[in-house]
């Protein structure tokens, strides 16, 4: 016969039991905020790595395992485009030297510049990748701020008119242009964010030249089509598609967020915070058969892109309402991750870079830098 | 969350059915041990949402995280209660402690419960958590006044586990799906 004590013993394994399988979905999250002097550090030190890492001819170090010392090769020229404009990023933002190793890597991409029949592409090869022209567009639309050099404008606007050709009658981009064929017809995840991004910001600096007209056309797609059509599941954060938006409301006639796309801006908001505390949950331990490894200097780096943005567009619109503290505790623990994960090392190719499994990218580098100089101005006080 | 989704979350984690197969038999003490249940469970939960800041501080966890943890609680409390036989009056105490012992403990006050109060405590805090805990409260005090027969209340019992149930599974995706 069951006694009381027998019953409430039952009761608190049970008790146990279910804990247990709340600890293993749920688990503490290693957050804290930087401080400005962490953040201007580990930003100066990401710059530092690109100029260790930069080759005669303005090509970086692509892929490198510090663990057997081996520069693993590989490039990736929409990768070289988002590299340049970090750095033109970082020296608006007050980090010496960045634009010097900028204008280096500046020179390779300008050397890369291919005539097709749709206008000038970025790219080695025949095959053309639209991000490439986009990221690079952006990078130089960064230097022009910086430095209002305007020698580059026909090239910019050739490369503007080349995107905006790229893009379907639906809005759908074509992630590739073949130099002698025109654009391919396929699809990437983030090249559309990439040239919405451009497009919207050659509309700020050449408003006569109507790129807000496929600009709104590509937006639209993106918004209300592109995850249906081209990536149903699962659904990815496209910190591309933040800055776009938040250089689209600086536009003089810019445009307003209807329900599509505030819909998708709070799924966006949903997936980066859920990934922000995703991530901070893997510190190592137990947690890496939870949670799996730390995830890349890019792949956090993007969190604190998106954040970023979202929460410098809110800073002038309201956007975000109640939202807004969560999203900014989000980010701080983005950058807060990214601080304490930044290697230091004797080591030129390893110090100021980002690692997962004892490998780094050179996008790593860039994503991390773009995330800590957006999130810089939002740390809650 | 939404009021509606912490309210059905409480409905479902208050298992009225359950509670009230381990009332005792005899109406006095039904009575006394309903009230004595239905006030211990009152104050828990309003203690439960009084320190959830802390607590949540304390385990390192986020408000989203907090409410995927209680709809998870609630989600393996509802399989348990859809499956495991009702439970009895005895072993127990006697009279109107019985309100506090099986009915509070081990049959009402579930880590479901707890996980809920801290969850929605942490977001609208005490008086909120107590206000979508009152109508769980009084479906309880209906249900164990009536004496509802046992093929009933079995009924009763598995349908709330099933709703309870489906708001865990929605109090989790309201966590993941937050920021």
């Amino acid at each position: 016969m069951r006694t009381l004590r027998n019953r409430l013993g039952r009761a608190l394994l049970g008790w146990i039991l279910v804990f247990g399988v709340m600890a293993v979905a749920v688990h503490p999250e290693d957050c804290r905020t930087p401080t400005a002097i962490e953040i201007d550090l580990a930003a100066e030190a990401a710059v530092g790595w690109f100029g260790a890492n930069i080759e005669t001819e303005g090509r970086f170090l692509y892929r490198y395992d510090r663990d057997r010392r081996v520069d693993e090769g590989g490039y990736n020229e929409p990768r070289h485009g988002g590299v340049l404009w970090a750095l033109f990023q970082a020296e608006r933002a007050g980090v010496p030297g960045a634009a010097g190793i900028a204008d280096q890597g500046l020179g390779w991409a300008l050397d890369r510049i291919q005539p097709t029949p749709i206008g000038p592409a970025f790219g080695e090869g025949v095959r053309l990748q639209t991000g490439s022209s986009a990221l690079l567009l952006a990078a130089l639309d960064e230097r022009r701020a910086l430095t209002g050099d305007t020698q580059h404008d026909t090239l910019m606007i050739g490369l503007g008119r080349t995107l905006a050709a790229a893009i379907n009658d639906d809005g759908a981009l074509d992630a590739t242009i073949h130099r002698d064929s025109g654009p391919m017809g396929d699809r990437s995840a983030f090249f559309p964010g990439e040239a919405l991004w451009a497009l919207a910001r050659l509309h700020i600096t050449f408003p006569d030249e109507k790129f807000d007209e496929p600009a709104l056309r590509l937006g639209r797609y993106i918004v209300e089509e592109r995850d249906e059509v081209e990536r149903p599941w699962p659904p990815i954060s496209d910190h591309w598609v933040a800055y776009a938006f938040e250089t689209m409301d600086r536009w003089p006639d810019a445009p307003s967020i209807d329900f599509p796309a505030r819909a998708w801006i709070d799924r966006q908001l949903g997936l980066l915070g859920l990934q922000v505390r995703y991530e901070s949950q893997r510190v190592g331990g137990i947690t890496t058969l939870t949670r799996g490894h730390n995830a890349s200097g890019s792949g956090v780096g993007t969190l604190g892109e998106g954040i970023g943005n979202w929460l410098e567009l809110d800073s002038r619109t309201g956007l975000l309402g109640r939202d807004r503290d969560a999203l900014v505790e989000r980010g701080a623990c983005a950058v807060g991750l990214l601080v304490d994960r930044q290697a230091r090392s004797d080591d030129p190719r390893t110090n100021g870079a980002w690692f997962r499994l004892g490998d780094t990218q050179m996008d790593d580098q860039q994503h991390a830098l773009s995330a800590l100089l957006l999130m810089r101005g939002h740390l809650p006080t | 969350m939404t009021t509606q989704l912490a309210l059905l979350a409480m409905l479902g984690a208050l298992n009225s059915g359950r509670i009230s197969a381990a009332a005792p038999v005899s109406v006095v003490d039904r009575r006394g041990a309903l009230t004595v249940c239905v006030g211990a469970l009152l104050v828990t939960i309003a203690f439960f949402a009084w320190v959830s800041a802390p607590v949540i501080d304390a385990l390192g966890v986020s408000e989203p995280d907090a409410r995927i943890a209680a709809g998870i609680a609630l989600l393996v409390v509802a399989i348990r209660d859809m499956a495991a036989p009702g439970p009895m009056p005895q072993p127990g105490l006697g009279g109107s402690l019985a309100g506090l012992v099986p009915m509070m403990v081990p049959v009402a006050f579930t880590p479901a419960v707890a996980a809920l109060a801290i969850a929605i405590g942490a977001e609208s805090g005490v008086v909120g958590t107590v206000g979508v805990a009152v109508p769980a409260l009084l479906l309880i005090t209906v249900v164990v006044v009536l004496a509802i027969p046992p093929s009933w209340l079995s009924w009763i019992t598995r349908s709330t586990a099933l709703l309870a149930a489906v708001a865990g599974v929605l109090v989790t995706l309201d966590g993941v799906r937050s920021i």
